[in-house]
């Protein structure tokens, strides 16, 4: 090849950047190779689509023992390729290297490859349908049969991902090869190892949705029990992921069955009300798969007529009822599964598997997956359980009302307050601070009465929580309870939390708090920050802190105060206190907190009182310290003023006292600096 | 340089992205032309906020700049071992070096035993720069600036900050002062010493265990501060669990700048302050929680090892 570009390049001059970029790819220099790669679009454009079938594409497919980031740029610039090699009739020559590519050790290299396939053979679909056939049924169906047999794990994982795009697009008169797929996949379930399997269970759900699309039976008839062995699987990594997928997988079932139970509603002990099925059709029921298989959605909205005349017979119906029963056989299973792991992605996902099984698994069997991942022994999974308390509460209160059966709202108070109220005192800090971070949103599911009697009592126990975090969590998502705020029970237990929290050891809990003071003061008012109450004196007291950050932190919040109480309210409670810091303190740091404070403050005061107040500390007493730290401070806090004060006192007091600062007698490098771009502020800021 | 290219490279340091080989030698040819002008004993006034290791816990250097607060506005004196055993000894030491040469007047370094050719090759710091740049260029030219560095620092005549302690051929501060510290730091001697030696509850002087530098008791600081007119020596070199640890009746204190050193002993650090009247304040602080911590640059294990 290089032989050949040096002709090239006696044959054209033009071309020779070209053949410097062909160089470059075999470049032993890495970074010049991956620039390189970058640019075979350039590469093929400027060869045109025959030489770049019949040279270039061989010439990189040698490349492929390279670098892994090499190998990963090169499957993402295949990817988008079509129109290089000549267009959708050429596609297939570009099947060859992505295949080696998708056989590559590294994973993200494989998966790009794999991604790469996909979006080559989703262009040709959309640009000719017959070259996508001969593309999926010659080359691709081919490819996944070689992928899923090779000798290699990692190729047997980059099929598992192939199988759901290519399924999907294998053309009606081929469904042997769809059968065969299915046999294939089947046979990666199976896979010795488990790297496999778990690729093969990441992969159920888009496969399901893939087949789903043909033919939805074959869903339950088929990957049903596949779904069934993965559970079983004795790798606990292999289950996690079928967790994760289950609600993908149970939202296809549960329409299938929900048709097929109205069909034969003769043999079916307990009948499910009307609402329950229309309210269940897969387009209200899982938003992910909507945008999954936005194609597919359509027809299977409009499918219920043909289902039932569907060649399955009546024989496997008798057991396809039963699919959305095994599902949720499966999933009271896993959250009794001996590995943690698994409960925990239970308790993670048991919110998406309501929306895929319906308000009356809700009820019956998730309600009680949920109670026992809520009493786990482990305390990660009572962790993630609680993180989701809200979300499961809004399902049971959103249940339709069904005779003979306690309603939403019911549950929830005889169900879960129970179990929740436990958690409050839970050995594990993590826990309640995870119930603390949560349980707020309730509040505006519940209502006023439910959230009075039962919620606050918890709330308040955990105002107490000896674990700061807890504390905070819950002082955090005040706002979501801002309607219940009035209760005097809960404004007077606040306000001791929030003082503790404030003289907290911990400088950044103190932090955290600071930062909720203007959400606080939104929903208590004025009262808690003036006179008698101690809110008012902790934002002036955070400005004297040991740590920097408070200070800083100290200062924005007394601006948003100011913001929110008004300008009377800060000239009496603020403007005063900074104008006694500067005076009283005899250290350096507080003077310097101060002059930091007016700079952000003068931002909302308005020119009278920052001219009366706050500039004569500045240009009378801070730029003539004895410390040179608090003159360059004094000189950058009169920077920020500049625009905040009236032109005529820019020039009568400003300047003067800046020039001071420039001038020969002041022998400090970093005050010069300072006074020098105030200055240059001063003659830009407009008037 | 300009202000604002210097600024540019503090905002990329603080982000724990490190400069490149040109800039770094550029950086440390500017802040050797300023250390040189330097006394072995850098003079510096109070109000200077005193920090001690910081051995690459470069996220923890960032939490102390929060809790001492930014500088300018604040001056700072690090009194050595900026590099090794650490994960980001070269952003530590760059960033200090940058701010150096971005504030020759408010920061002042002065040499730990830990900034030598011979220590750095073992303990960490030679290794970090062979791998992010795959040569000794940047380890060869922070070396070289670590031989300008002062070997330590007098607070308006009344505090005296060194790594290690004192050495039994130094009476005066002036001896120290005659000291030609362009060098590596030798295995014996006044230089070694003061890199080296550390304080007990002794009489006098004793071999140390660390096998350079000596032991030195309370009378031997009592003496030495009469006589150079000191009130307080400063130094760290000695892991204190609880940040910094007074002795002798607070004429010596040890100041230890590394929280959770090594990221296993759990130990917190801490920081002094002397305010304007020479007034001391410990502030203590942990080490940088794991969410302020960047991603580590780790690449997943491979599948076959799940």
């Amino acid at each position: 090849m290089t032989t050949a570009v040096a002709q090239e390049e006696e044959l054209d001059a033009s071309l020779y950047p070209i053949a410097v970029l062909l160089d470059e790819l075999k470049h032993e220099d890495i970074q010049l190779r991956l620039n390189a790669t970058r640019r075979i679009k350039t590469i093929a454009d400027a060869l045109g689509p025959e030489r770049t079938r019949g040279e270039l594409l061989p010439f990189i497919t040698e490349t492929v023992d390279d670098e892994d980031e090499v190998l990963l740029t090169l499957a993402e610039e295949l990817g988008d390729f079509l129109e290089e090699v000549g267009g959708p009739p050429y596609s297939a020559v570009l099947v060859q290297p992505l295949e080696t590519l998708a056989n590559a050790e590294e994973t993200v290299v494989r998966e790009k490859a794999v991604e790469s396939l996909c979006n080559l053979s989703n262009q040709v679909q959309l640009q000719s349908e017959d070259d996508a056939r001969s593309l999926h049924v010659d080359h691709l169906f081919p490819l996944a049969q070689r992928l899923a047999n090779g000798d290699w794990f990692t190729s047997r994982m980059s099929a598992c991902s192939l199988f759901a795009d290519l399924y999907s697009r294998i053309p009606d008169d081929h469904t042997d090869l769809r059968t065969e797929i299915l046999d294939l996949y089947k046979c990666l379930v199976h896979d010795s190892t488990p790297m496999v399997r778990r690729a093969a269970a990441s992969n159920i759900g888009n496969f399901a949705t893939a087949v789903y699309q043909h033919s939805p039976t074959l869903v339950c008839e088929q990957l049903l029990p596949l779904f069934a062995d993965l559970v079983e699987d004795d790798q606990d990594s292999v289950r996690l992921i079928i967790v994760e997928n289950a609600p993908v997988f149970a939202a296809l079932l549960n329409p299938i069955d929900t048709l097929e139970v109205a069909d034969t509603s003769m043999s079916s002990e307990s009948q499910e009300p009307n609402g329950f099925a229309s309210s269940n059709t897969p387009l209200n029921c899982n938003p992910d798969r909507q945008a999954d298989s936005s194609d597919a959605r359509p027809n299977a909205a409009e499918r219920p007529s043909n289902l039932p005349s569907a060649p399955t017979g009546n024989g496997p119906l008798s057991h396809h009822r039963t699919a959305t029963e095994r599902i949720i056989d499966m999933v009271r299973g896993f959250s009794a599964d001996k590995s943690w792991r698994v409960r925990y992605m239970v308790a993670t996902r048991l919110n998406d598997l309501c929306d895929a099984l319906g308000p009356e698994a809700t009820r019956t069997d998730l309600l009680h997956a949920y109670m026992t991942v809520l009493q786990d022994n482990e305390p990660e999974v009572r962790t993630a359980a609680a993180f989701k308390v809200a979300d499961i509460v809004k399902k049971l209160v959103a249940l339709p009302p069904k005779p003979g059966s306690s309603s939403g709202s019911d549950h929830v108070i005889y169900d879960i307050f129970p179990n929740v109220a436990q958690l409050v005192t839970d050995s594990s800090q993590h826990v309640r601070a995870a119930l603390a971070s949560n349980i707020m949103g309730l509040a505006p599911v519940l209502g006023v009465e439910v959230t009075v009697s039962h919620l606050v009592e918890i709330v308040l126990s955990l105002l107490k929580d000896e674990y700061p975090e807890v504390r905070l969590n819950v002082i955090t998502h005040l706002d979501k309870v801002s309607f219940i705020m009035s209760i005097e029970k809960l404004s007077s237990e606040l306000l001791p939390a929030i003082v503790d929290l404030a003289e907290d050891k911990n400088w950044r809990v103190r932090l955290a708090i600071i930062e909720r003071i203007p959400l606080l003061a939104r929903q208590l008012g004025k009262d808690f920050f003036e006179e008698n109450n101690k809110l008012g004196d902790l934002c002036i007291s955070w400005l004297g802190d040991c740590v920097f950050s408070i200070r800083e932190a100290a200062i924005k919040n007394l601006r948003a105060l100011t913001e929110i109480f008004g300008l009377e309210w800060a000239k009496k409670y603020i403007v005063p206190q900074v104008t006694d810091m500067y005076d009283e303190s005899g250290n350096y740091l507080l003077r310097m907190t101060a002059l930091h404070a007016i700079g952000i403050l003068s931002e909302v005061l308005g020119p009278e009182t920052v001219e009366e107040s706050f500039l004569p500390i500045v240009t009378e007493r801070a730029s003539r310290d004895p410390v040179p730290n608090v003159r360059f401070c004094s000189a950058k806090t009169l920077n920020r003023v500049i625009p905040y004060v009236r032109e005529d006192v820019r020039e009568s007091k400003i300047r003067p006292c800046l020039m001071t600062l420039v001038d020969s007698s002041e022998k400090d490098q970093d005050v010069n600096y300072f006074a020098q771009q105030a200055l240059l502020k001063l003659s830009s800021c407009p008037t | 340089m300009t202000h604002a290219e210097l600024d540019a490279w503090i905002e990329q340091l603080k982000r724990c992205e490190y400069l490149n080989e040109i800039e770094v030698k550029s950086l440390c040819e500017q802040a050797r032309e300023l250390l040189v002008e330097e006394s072995n004993i850098q003079t510096v006034s109070a109000p200077v906020t005193i920090a001690g290791d910081i051995h690459g816990q470069f996220y923890d250097l960032l939490e102390l700049l929060n809790k001492g607060g930014p500088l300018p506005d604040v001056q700072y004196l690090f009194m050595g071992d900026f590099v090794d055993r650490g994960f980001n000894s070269v952003e530590t030491f760059l960033l200090l070096l940058t701010l150096k040469v971005r504030y020759p007047h408010r920061v002042t370094l002065i040499r730990g035993n830990h900034e030598s050719r011979q220590i750095t090759q073992v303990y960490g710091f030679y290794d970090e720069c062979m791998r992010k740049y795959g040569n000794a260029n940047v380890w060869r030219y922070c070396t070289e600036v670590f031989d300008y560095l002062a070997l330590g620092a007098l607070i308006d005549g009344s505090a005296f900050c060194v790594h290690g302690g004192l050495s039994p051929s130094i009476n005066a501060l002036d001896q120290i002062r005659a000291i030609d510290r362009k060098q590596e730091v030798p295995h014996d001697g006044a230089m070694c010493d003061l890199l080296w030696s550390d304080p007990d509850d002794i009489k006098g002087w004793a071999v140390s265990p660390r096998g350079a530098g000596y032991v030195f008791g309370g009378d031997i600081v009592a003496q030495f501060n009469h006589f150079n007119g000191l009130q307080l020596i400063a130094r760290a070199h000695q892991l204190v669990m609880e940040g910094y640890k007074n002795m002798f009746n607070e004429t010596l204190v040890t100041v230890w700048s590394a929280p959770n050193y090594c990221y296993r002993c759990g130990n917190v650090a801490a920081i002094l302050t002397l305010d304007d009247k020479l007034q001391r304040t410990f502030n203590v602080f942990n080490a940088a929680p794991q969410d302020a911590r960047g991603t580590t640059m780790k690449r997943p294990a491979p599948e076959y090892f799940l």
